[in-house]
């Protein structure tokens, strides 16, 4: 324990140290929900779904995208080999890794939040204050984690990057696809945008700003609708991090 | 030799490291406060023996205990070939964060001056020279107090004084109870350095022992030079003798397993052909002269160049 925390802190310094980069990651997303408010004139409860939506992406490309492409990168370059002669395990470093990046992530959606409530008038709901609380650490930890796979599986920085980006990017199409449906768009896109881990993320943090209507109360009928995304992110939180400990070496991986 | 509350040799009756079936037969035993080398080729299989030390985990088929258990990271300090380090931290942040992973690590300062790093505590690591670079993973094998130390090629790329000192501080690391396998492709001097020494080749062991018990088995070889005339060996040079003869800078040097006749054939041809044999030695064979018929004979088993 003494020991991840240790790490844990020592990847927060790291994550931290440049306060241009630091800042750029934090406020760019609450930048850009700035501009859409402005370009849409969304105030009030339609500021609070841009706002959700822009909170849940910014969590994703900080969390799962930044914390591939930066442990691929690091372990590409040998920065972690000197790891290999101490007493951190692999292991241990990808729990560290973890916490460090979903802390990162969890502030950026946080601004972005912050942005929609003060900027932009979205209106927070007590209520659904501890269920956006805990899509924001679930949600947080489970794109962590899947970063850590990707980066635990890809040989190079590069593999990395591209697979972070596209998938990242079909998974929001997928999920914004569903939440923008018209009566064209298939019926199952919903239920697949309910499985995957963007949409679950977006419903708990919709909750802060009113009753939520998660897409993915329509995969598992019957249970309340802020178990079934918790359950989501939880599960592609769980399937990563299983991936990221069981495979992440200080070694690049040979073809 | 770096001091603290915690600088007293390991009573355990354990070995270091007992390590059997990494490569291809590769087996290590080292006790407490033994120096060990291992020596072999470049791509000889040594960076792949110490990186499954290191990672402490061992390949199917094979053994690995530290200690006598088969997790102690705790006191193992290590040095890889090709670690690198944040170009941004200073030298003491770096080895004051590799410091924390440890319950009872060396002072900062402590390990840097074993080094001979004090004075760059405060510089960027990507304003070190090479050299520097080299003594700074020295300082982050060293600064954890470890029980066995793993160091992989730690003399490579360092100026001859920085070399001699981390020589020195190994030695002192085994005076002073430490187990220190190093690997290397430098054998210079290694019969000074190591204890003991395992040969590898090809990745399989070739031999393992005392730095003498290798020269042993050279039998009664021995090695003998002469400054010849000219620069290179004469047409009436004994054809018998050519073969076990090599000629550098106006010397000539046989390397023979038995010197009596050897030394007769050479004392007859320069009788009869009034040849001074100026500056004629007969000596032992040094190490490099074992280890490396040991490799040749590897080299020729395995058909490799």
């Amino acid at each position: 324990m003494r020991r991840l925390i240790h790490q844990t802190a020592h990847e927060l310094h790291r994550s931290m140290r440049r306060p241009a980069a630091l800042a750029l990651e934090l406020l760019a997303p609450a930048g850009l929900l700035a501009l859409l408010v402005a370009a849409s004139g969304a105030h009030g409860p339609q500021g609070a779904l841009l706002t959700a939506n822009l909170a849940a992406l910014a969590m994703a490309l900080s969390a799962y995208l930044g914390g591939a492409v930066s442990a691929a990168a690091r372990r590409e370059h040998g920065l972690l080999r000197s790891y290999a002669g101490t007493p951190l395990t692999p292991g241990l470093f990808v729990l560290a890794r973890l916490l460090a990046t979903a802390l990162v992530a969890m502030l950026s959606a946080l601004a972005v939040v912050a942005a929609g409530v003060l900027g932009f008038g979205a209106p927070l709901v007590r209520e659904g204050l501890a269920i956006a609380a805990a899509g924001l650490v679930l949600g947080a930890l489970g794109f962590s984690a899947l970063g850590l796979a990707v980066a635990a599986l890809a040989q190079r920085t590069e593999t990395a990057h591209a697979v972070g980006l596209w998938t990242l990017i079909a998974v929001a199409a997928i999920t914004w696809g569903a939440r923008a449906a018209t009566p064209l768009t298939p019926h199952w896109l919903g239920a697949v945008a309910g499985l995957l881990p963007l949409e679950p993320v977006i419903s708990l943090i919709s909750a802060a700003f009113g009753p939520a209507a998660p897409a993915a109360s329509a995969v598992l009928p019957g249970m309340p609708p802020s178990l079934v995304p918790l359950a989501v992110i939880v599960l592609w939180g769980l399937a990563g991090g299983a991936v990221a400990l069981s495979a992440f070496d200080w070694r690049q991986r040979r073809p | 030799m770096p001091q603290d509350k915690t600088d007293t040799p390991d009573a355990s009756p354990a070995p270091a490291l007992a390590a059997s079936g990494l490569l291809d037969g590769v087996s290590l035993t080292i006790a407490p406060g033994e120096i060990h080398a291992l020596i072999g080729p470049a791509g000889a299989g040594k960076s792949a023996v110490m990186e499954t030390v290191l990672s402490g985990r061992a390949p199917k088929g094979a053994s690995l205990e530290i200690f006598g258990r088969r997790r102690a990271r705790e006191r193992i300090g290590g040095m890889l070939q090709s670690a690198a380090h944040d170009p941004d931290r200073t030298v003491a942040a770096t080895v004051r964060a590799v410091s924390r992973l440890y319950r009872r690590p060396l002072e900062i300062a402590a390990a840097l001056d074993a080094v001979g790093l004090s004075d760059a505590a405060a510089a960027r690591v990507g304003a070190l020279s090479a050299c520097a670079r080299r003594q700074l993973d020295f300082a982050l094998a060293l600064v954890g107090n470890p029980s066995l130390m793993i160091l992989d090629e730690p003399f490579a790329g360092l100026d001859p004084e920085v070399r001699r000192r981390l020589r020195e501080l190994v030695r002192a690391l085994g005076d002073h109870g430490r187990a220190v396998l190093v690997a290397t492709q430098d054998v210079n001097g290694i019969e000074t350095l190591a204890d003991r020494v395992t040969v590898v080749a090809g990745g399989r062991m070739r031999a393992s022992g005392t730095p003498e018990a290798l020269l042993d088995r050279l039998g009664d070889s021995a090695v003998i030079a002469f400054t010849l005339p000219s620069a290179d060996l004469p047409d009436h040079f004994p054809q018998g003798l050519r073969p076990v003869t090599e000629v550098r800078e106006g010397r000539a040097r046989l390397t023979v397993r038995n010197p009596t006749p050897a030394l007769a054939d050479l004392a007859n041809w320069a009788f009869r052909e009034q040849v001074p044999l100026a500056r004629l030695t007969v000596e032992r064979p040094r190490f490099e002269e074992a280890y490396r018929s040991i490799v040749e004979a590897a080299e020729t088993e395995g058909g490799a160049p």
